[in-house]
């Protein structure tokens, strides 16, 4: 069922919604529509709105739920594991707990879902997540290096050792953050050449990349 | 494959956008492989050379760290930025920290057009599934509750329920839009570089007197007849962009008008997001491109025509 569009939503609606960027109310409206779901799932409950509050927690969580799939799933997969949690998150809201923040608790779910698709498949990257599902933080560096893709580094690093010395250098300093003026100035060249090089080798490396079928 | 380091902008504002939207893309890891392939092919460089190696993102990028989970990669300086490029490692570790303590800045990022395509297929599986779980759920209640005992009370119960639907819809696409739909935006200050309507940067120009900012406000809404999509997600899109232009009217201070006209505008705002929003759900509902732009068109005409009409009031 769609609303109509002449009905006029209640005062107390349109507050609740214009408050939504902030972080607290954010975390508020989630909550919220995480009940809505539970609440709609109950053999009394009205099963149309939990379907629309559900959608709207995938909105808003749909694309760092992917992003913190991507971590450690093989890219292939992650559409597939996204479904699940999803799926999985629908049937496991009913028993969550409604005081716990909403994303954390989805992580978590990811996290199971995670696992259980490295049962199946051999994972891509050497790391794993930690009990709690969390993401990992603080001294965490090999952690973090382990997400590195190693087999897109190793393409780009055969294809960046075919190119000359000039073009090589200028394309890994301005990969690296260096503005063309900075690599004029280390070149010892004008704005157009490093321009016309720039773009010439990151065109060669594109092609040389493709051509490895990572 | 396609290298996203050749899409790095050149201008160092764009390259802190384009930053962000890496940071909540699932190609990250990717990024990260390209920018430690160049980093290793790199001459070996001075005192700066593995520096950031064991230290955090935070721990390199200092004080902002906080500002840069709240509002983005814009404050970091050109030494942070760097660095961050040359140890991606530091980017998968903002990353972590981006996705689980960032603020709703990122929620306003869209990583990429075909991620938002995968996000929106993702969304009408999830849709066909879990019309198949609701429909099991209203199977599962057992036939006497379906007949209430009390005609009138299930008369009361029906009604409750609708209203509740349709206050909920409206909440959730409130929700939707502030936060997630296609590139939704911080309202006061559009992250994503659109280019046209109210959520164009330069849409709402304070110098102006009170009957040319109306009328500027009215052209730059009829800017929404320029294109014309024809898919779907296309609509979806162009709806959103409008719909993030709203969110910017109803929260801007509007200083050329006097208050009676800013909050009548600000009114008028909040019942014009409330159309958009129904007719972008019916778009993600039914898939009718050509019901939901004729709703648009109407809906935008009249806004047109009630902006302007107040100018001559």
């Amino acid at each position: 069922m769609l609303p109509s569009t002449d009905n006029q939503p209640p005062a107390d609606t349109l507050a609740e919604g214009a408050e939504s960027n902030t972080e607290a109310a954010t975390e508020a409206s989630d909550r919220k529509l995480a009940e809505q779901v539970a609440a709609g799932q109950q053999p009394d409950g009205n099963a149309s709105l939990a379907e629309v509050a559900f959608m709207a927690l995938y909105d808003r969580h749909s694309q760092a739920l992917a992003a913190y799939i991507a971590r450690v799933a093989h890219p292939s997969a992650v559409d597939d594991i996204s479904q699940d949690v999803w799926r999985r998150t629908w049937e496991k809201l009913p028993a969550r707990k409604s005081d716990s923040p909403f994303r954390p608790w989805l992580f978590t779910v990811a996290k199971n879902c995670i696992t259980d698709s490295w049962r199946d498949a051999t994972r891509r990257r050497a790391v794993t997540l930690d009990d709690t599902g969390e993401l990992t933080h603080g001294d965490q560096a090999d952690v973090d290096e382990g997400l590195i893709d190693a087999e897109v580094k190793a393409a780009l690093a055969r294809c960046i050792e075919k190119l000359e010395g000039r073009p090589r250098a200028i394309v890994t300093l301005r990969w690296q953050g260096s503005s063309y003026e900075q690599i004029c100035q280390q070149e010892q060249i004008d704005h157009n050449q490093a321009y016309k090089a720039y773009h010439h080798a990151t065109r060669q490396l594109s092609d040389c990349v493709k051509r490895s079928n990572v | 494959m396609n290298l996203i380091l050749t899409t790095l902008p050149d201008d160092p504002a764009e390259a802190r956008r384009w930053l962000d939207r890496q940071l909540v893309s699932t190609h990250l890891p990717q990024l990260a492989g390209e920018l430690a392939a160049c980093h290793d092919a790199s001459p070996a460089e001075d005192s700066t050379e593995d520096r950031a190696t064991d230290r955090t993102a935070q721990q390199v990028i200092g004080e902002p760290y906080s500002q840069v989970l709240d509002a983005g990669t814009s404050v970091l300086s050109d030494e942070s930025l760097a660095e961050l490029l040359t140890h991606p490692e530091l980017l998968l570790s903002l990353q972590a920290d981006v996705l689980t303590a960032g603020g709703s800045y990122w929620q306003t990022i869209v990583a990429d057009e075909s991620e938002l395509a995968r996000r929106q297929a993702g969304k009408k599986q999830l849709a066909s599934w879990l019309a198949e779980q609701t429909s099991s759920l209203s199977a599962d209640v057992p036939p006497a509750n379906l007949a209430s005992k009390h005609p009138q009370q299930q008369g009361s119960r029906r009604l409750l329920n609708v209203l509740a639907l349709a206050a909920s819809l409206l909440i959730a696409g409130w929700i939707g839009h502030q936060t997630a739909a296609p590139p939704t935006v911080a309202p006061a200050a559009p992250t994503n570089a659109i280019a046209w309507g109210w959520a164009k940067p330069d849409a709402l120009n304070t110098t102006l007197d009170r009957d040319a900012y109306l009328q500027s406000l009215a052209s730059a809404a009829e800017a929404w007849s320029k294109k014309r999509p024809d898919t779907p997600e296309a609509l979806a899109k162009r709806i959103s962009e409008f719909r993030q232009g709203c969110s910017r009217l109803i929260l801007a201070d509007h200083r050329p008008l006097p208050e009676a006209d800013a909050t009548w505008l600000k009114e008028k705002c909040l019942a014009w997001a409330k159309k958009i929003d129904a007719h972008l759900l019916v778009l993600e509902t039914t898939g009718g491109v050509a019901t939901a732009r004729t709703a648009m068109d109407t809906t935008v005409e009249k806004l047109v025509l009630a902006l302007r009409n107040r100018t001559a009031a």
